[in-house]
């Protein structure tokens, strides 16, 4: 819900220019042309409908081409060669598939066979739930629908929505297809014959935000959001074959794969039973918390871990429970919970564990981190005036087999912080610095490669009536280090005392407006190509589209009630 | 809820049944009260209370899951003596395709049933047949705004209202395309009388404004500085998310999808017996909109609102009647950090001057709570505030913060609904040691002693819950009326007669459990 009343952004742009009061920094002027030198200029206009595009290389000539999502309908704008018609033609999509049904969830596929058994780039969509259709595409055309599975009971939320369900669960060249349930998924494996394997059922922790009805307050929606994980599938064996982990707040299972039958057997093959943890930890009962040592309460959690110590290339199970951890050994066929290999118990208040290999030999390290006690006092305290919580990790190095029993290294992690006033008048003025930005005019950019050259990232700037290209203006992508929380501490073997102070990312907190402009103030742009309309909240976004090293550009200047309108600038090869 | 805990809540409950409390001793009213406790599921905040039965008294449905069962209503009916039973009276399965269920009152078999809600249609069952099996009936269709279940949590619409005075519940449904109105009739009959968006159709999709910029949130590594916050500021787009590659490596989901609508809700907006329909969106003016859709005579609703006014939407806007006339009025509270602004705009027979508050009050505090009680049922209310603050010095000194509950009467002067200082004031001290009496507000909406007045009953510092009588100057007595030690901590509790003696009842929100003291002759 928009806030208050709001004026155009270009009005707020040209007004700031004259007042010379705007954040927005100023750009100078350049000689516009009709294109880009090296780029075709395509305008084009979309159904109103259009939700989204994607970018595929639907008739695998090597160039991609645009396919679009509408409300009921898909269609597909194929990129021609180098011919007289070379590019697209946005008058009307080359093919397009109309989708009925309350409830349609579609993917693409070139893992499935068309009538005459070749491999075809297909349209697969769930429709309602209940069957799997297949559009296999010959000729640039959406051939009749193939029923690929049927006598399902599936939920894909209302309407049409991209469902990521095909996919090659078994690594044999074929797609498998993942069905959401209420609540479950059920993994149906692809035979060479196109038959199905019975298909395996496991649970799933949907995130699922459901809000129906309102009492009084009129600003609050009401509607849902959906977030169904994908299932995670990798080898924990070492046999070479996917194996699938599903993780619920209830259960860890772990499925086998198995080159012989079916794929995966219908119970687990090991498993984990959380519920049956808590219950013996214990659950959260406010008349057993300890209020001098409030952080006691983290004996009551628990945490996996399914990764490979002894270094047989097969996973292994960690499981801490409270400040108890235990390591039980995994084998080909499973895993051995009848007797841990090892128990190792720590006092204190246990936070959390992971592997990580500290002293450089190759195999992972057990990390025990502990925190020191907080009391209702402390927090009474800390309301008003700043604190400090100490975190300490234990290192128990690997010794093959197993950890040893006594760590080798401490380390120290002080945790610093405001006051929760503090804190809260912070947050007040970050969203205060979030509000002031309604008044201020955030240019859409883009991070492209126009040139050619791999190294170098241009800018694109979308104006009201131009976009403007600043050659080589931005640096490469900084190179994100392999484990980032060691490296947010500057981690290193010969420091045991750290300290992260919360205090300084409040003092140093600014939000970054138009901070890619800021890097081209003043600068002349290289390029800059005259819009035949004006941009309406628009953007500019790049993608390479004819595979020449050089990006393509989508601008989208408007969304009204009868079109979208924009221009694809697209390099010539 | 684990078998082991069922089982300890039971004998306890066992324990409980063959007591009946009394007020202290030392205390001037005599109270006597049945004390029952069940095990609360884990979402105590949905446990409802509705005569499932038909005898006139209010029984528990909690929500429940487990691995083995699924999802179920557990139902727990009270009895004569006003106890309920350790273990659930009655389970209602609640299939895998439920979204949400309702309650109301359907069938001529006494009590309850249950509108079970799909995400494409509407169903009742009775709760008193132990099967779906010739009992569950199809009403309607319906595409719910919310397509998918939750695999463990049930959710509820509240009470159902019956909208036009016929005796029939009504229904006002969120679907995908916009809010439907059900007229309910004999024998399960609901026709749909009225569908409309809460979305304004008149504005163009390029002209709705997209609000303030978006911002990009990440946690960057750099070796000199550690941990950089970066929170970089995005223009607004209608394109967002618009363009993306088939196939893009990062996907982590196997889908993602959302659809929200303005919420619409029922009030009887102009005093005529009816219940209008009032939500808020974006007016053609690109400014915040409140319409009323008004109930005509013959139950039907025009196509376009009644009445529109616009309204800063900054904040929180609530319906509530403040000015004790039985119209809601619109309420809307701004915080600011410590600082509060709250403007009170009444309902002038179903319109609104939204340009100019009736009263504007100012509060500076942490975790501000209002509301209105009519103390002496006068029909002249009182406004209700409560908020915390931190000294410095108490906070180093003693480790304890200022809980402060303020009353205001209402007022008959110009410019005023209340007074513009308060008529009574409490500030309560509460350090580490008297944690417990933070966990609920002084509650102002019960008469406890059956006096006709609302008293004070609020947990005090060491967990007991006392009740205060509150004088016509608004001041609470010095000592209570009544005071019960529970032997639980309470964390939450909530008043509601449960027996339609016409005395309330009390019903405490332990940390796995709860008790339920229903009052006894």
């Amino acid at each position: 819900m928009t806030l208050c009343r709001t004026t155009s952004p270009a009005r707020v742009l040209a007004l700031a220019f004259l007042l010379g009061t705007t954040a927005t920094p100023s750009l100078v002027s350049a000689q516009s042309a009709q294109t880009l030198p090296g780029y075709n200029s395509l305008p084009f206009t979309l159904p109103a409908d259009t939700e989204r595009l994607l970018l595929v290389d639907a008739d695998r000539d090597g160039l991609t081409d645009v396919l679009s999502v509408a409300a009921t309908r898909i269609s597909l704008y194929f990129q021609r060669g180098a011919t007289a018609s070379a590019g697209f033609d946005f008058t009307a999509p080359d093919t397009s598939v109309t989708l009925e049904g309350r409830s349609i969830g579609w993917e693409l596929s070139e893992n499935y066979p068309d009538t005459q058994g070749n491999r075809a780039f297909s349209l697969l969509a769930l429709v309602d739930g209940a069957r799997v259709l297949q559009w296999p595409i010959r000729e640039r055309q959406f051939a009749a629908p193939l029923e690929v599975l049927s006598g399902l009971a599936a939920f894909a939320g209302a309407g049409v929505n991209r469902l990521h369900f095909s996919r090659d669960i078994n690594n044999d060249g074929l797609d498998d297809l993942i069905i959401p349930g209420a609540g479950t998924l059920q993994l149906h494996i692809r035979n060479a014959d196109a038959s199905y394997q019975t298909p395996l059922s496991v649970q799933s922790d949907m995130q699922i935000n459901t809000t129906l009805f309102m009492r009084q307050n009129l600003e609050r929606d009401v509607g849902q959001s959906l977030r169904i994980p994908l299932v995670a599938l990798r080898d924990v064996n070492r046999d070479a074959l996917p194996d699938l982990i599903s993780e619920t707040e209830e259960r860890f299972d772990v499925f086998l794969a198995s080159v012989t039958g079916a794929y995966f057997p219908q119970t687990p093959s090991y498993s984990v039973d959380r519920l049956e943890i808590r219950e013996r930890l214990g659950n959260f009962d406010f008349d057993q918390l300890d209020f001098s040592n409030l952080t006691g309460m983290l004996a009551l959690t628990h945490e996996e871990l399914l990764q490979d110590v002894d270094g047989d290339g097969i996973d292994d199970f960690v499981l801490r429970e409270g400040g108890k951890v235990s390591l039980f050994a995994g084998s080909a066929t499973g895993m051995d919970f009848s007797q841990p290999r090892q128990v190792l118990r720590s006092g204190g208040n246990v936070l959390t564990t992971f592997l990580h290999d500290e002293n450089e030999d190759g195999r992972p390290d057990l990390w025990l981190w502990r925190v020191e006690s907080v009391s209702v006092g402390d927090l009474f305290l800390w309301l008003a005036i700043a604190g400090s919580i100490n975190v300490e990790a234990f290192v128990y190095p690997n010794e093959g087999e197993s950890f040893a029993r006594r760590p080798s290294r401490q380390l120290t992690v002080a945790l610093k912080f405001p006051s929760a006033v503090r804190l809260l008048s912070s947050a007040i003025d970050i969203r205060e610095q979030a509000r002031a930005l309604e008044e201020t005019t955030i240019l859409p950019t883009e991070i492209a490669q126009m040139s050619g050259v791999e190294s170098t990232r241009d800018l694109l700037v979308l104006l009201e009536d131009q976009v403007q290209v600043f050659m080589g203006a931005m640096d490469p992508p900084a190179v994100v280090p392999e484990d980032r929380f060691l490296a947010s501490l500057d981690y290193s073997r010969s420091r045991n005392e750290y300290e992260i102070d919360i205090r300084r990312f409040i003092d140093e907190f600014e939000i970054e407006q138009n901070s890619e402009l800021r890097r081209v103030e003043g600068r002349t742009p290289e390029h800059a190509l005259t819009l035949t309309e004006a941009m309406r909240n628009g953007d500019v976004q790049a993608a390479s589209l004819n595979d020449d090293g050089r990006d393509d550009v989508f601008v989208f200047l408007s969304r009204s009630r009868d079109e979208i309108s924009g221009l694809l600038l697209l390099s010539e090869p | 809820m684990s078998p082991h805990r069922r089982a300890s809540c039971a004998a306890l409950s066992a324990l409980l049944a063959g007591l009946t409390l009394t007020a202290s001793a030392s205390l001037q009213a005599q109270l006597n009260f049945a004390a029952s406790e069940i095990a609360l599921g884990e979402w105590p905040d949905d446990v409802l209370r509705e005569d499932m039965d038909g005898d006139g008294r209010l029984d528990l449905i909690v929500p429940h899951w487990s691995a083995e069962a699924g999802r179920e209503m557990l139902i727990y009916l009270q009895d004569e003596g006003g106890r309920f039973p350790p273990e659930p009276s009655r389970h209602v399965e609640i299939k895998p395709e439920i979204i949400a269920v309702a309650l109301a009152e359907l069938r001529p078999a006494p009590g309850k049933e249950l509108l079970l809600f799909s995400g494409t249609g509407v169903f009742s069952l009775s709760s008193a047949i132990p099967s779906y099996t010739d009992n569950l009936r199809p009403l309607f269709d319906w595409p719910l705004v919310a397509s998918v279940p939750d695999r463990r949590r049930v959710l509820y619409f509240p009470t159902l209202p019956d909208m036009n005075g016929d005796s029939f519940v009504d229904l006002l449904l969120p679907g995908r395309d916009g809010y439907g109105f059900f007229k309910g009739g004999a024998d399960e009959q609901f026709a749909l009388a009225h569908a409309f968006s809460t979305v304004n159709q008149e504005l163009d999709p390029s002209e709705v404004p997209l609000g303030g910029a978006r911002l990009d949130t990440s946690i960057a590594i750099n070796e000199q500085e550690g941990i950089v916050l970066n929170v970089r500021a995005l223009g607004t787009t209608v394109f967002e998310d618009f363009l993306s590659s088939w196939q893009d490596s990062t996907q982590t989901t196997l889908l993602e999808a959302q659809h929200w609508l303005p919420a619409a809700i029922f009030a009887n907006m102009n005093d005529d017996k009816v219940l209008d329909i009032v939500f808020m969106n974006i007016g053609n003016d690109l400014y915040g909109q409140i319409n009323i859709l008004e109930q005509a005579s013959d139950g039907g609703f025009a196509d376009v609102p009644d009445w529109r006014g616009p309204i800063d939407t900054r904040g929180d806007i609530r319906l509530v009647d403040v000015s004790g006339d039985g119209l809601p009025d619109v309420l809307r509270i701004i915080d600011n950090s410590n600082e509060w602004t709250v403007q009170f705009f009444l309902n002038k027979g179903g319109a609104f001057a939204l340009d100019q508050p009736d009263q504007v009050m100012r509060f500076s505090g942490y975790d501000l709570t209002l509301s209105v009680t009519d103390i002496a049922g006068d029909g002249r209310p009182q406004l209700s505030v409560s908020y915390y603050t931190i000294p410095v010095v108490n906070a180093v000194r003693t480790a304890s913060i200022v809980r402060s509950q303020l009353l205001y009467a209402s007022s008959t002067a110009p410019g005023e609904v209340f007074t513009t200082r308060p008529d009574f004031k409490l500030d309560e001290n509460f350090s580490a040691d008297a944690v417990r009496g933070l966990s609920s507000q002084i509650h102002l909406q019960s008469d406890l002693d059956g006096d006709g007045r609302k008293d004070a009953i609020a947990l005090g510092p060491d967990g007991a819950i006392a009740a205060r009588a509150i004088a016509d100057n608004l001041q609470f007595a010095d000592t209570p009326f009544w005071q019960h030690v529970p032997t639980r901590s309470v964390l939450r509790f909530d008043v509601q007669d449960m027996n339609g003696d016409g005395i309330a009842d009390l019903l405490l929100y332990h940390s796995t459990a709860m008790t339920l003291l229903v009052s006894t002759p």
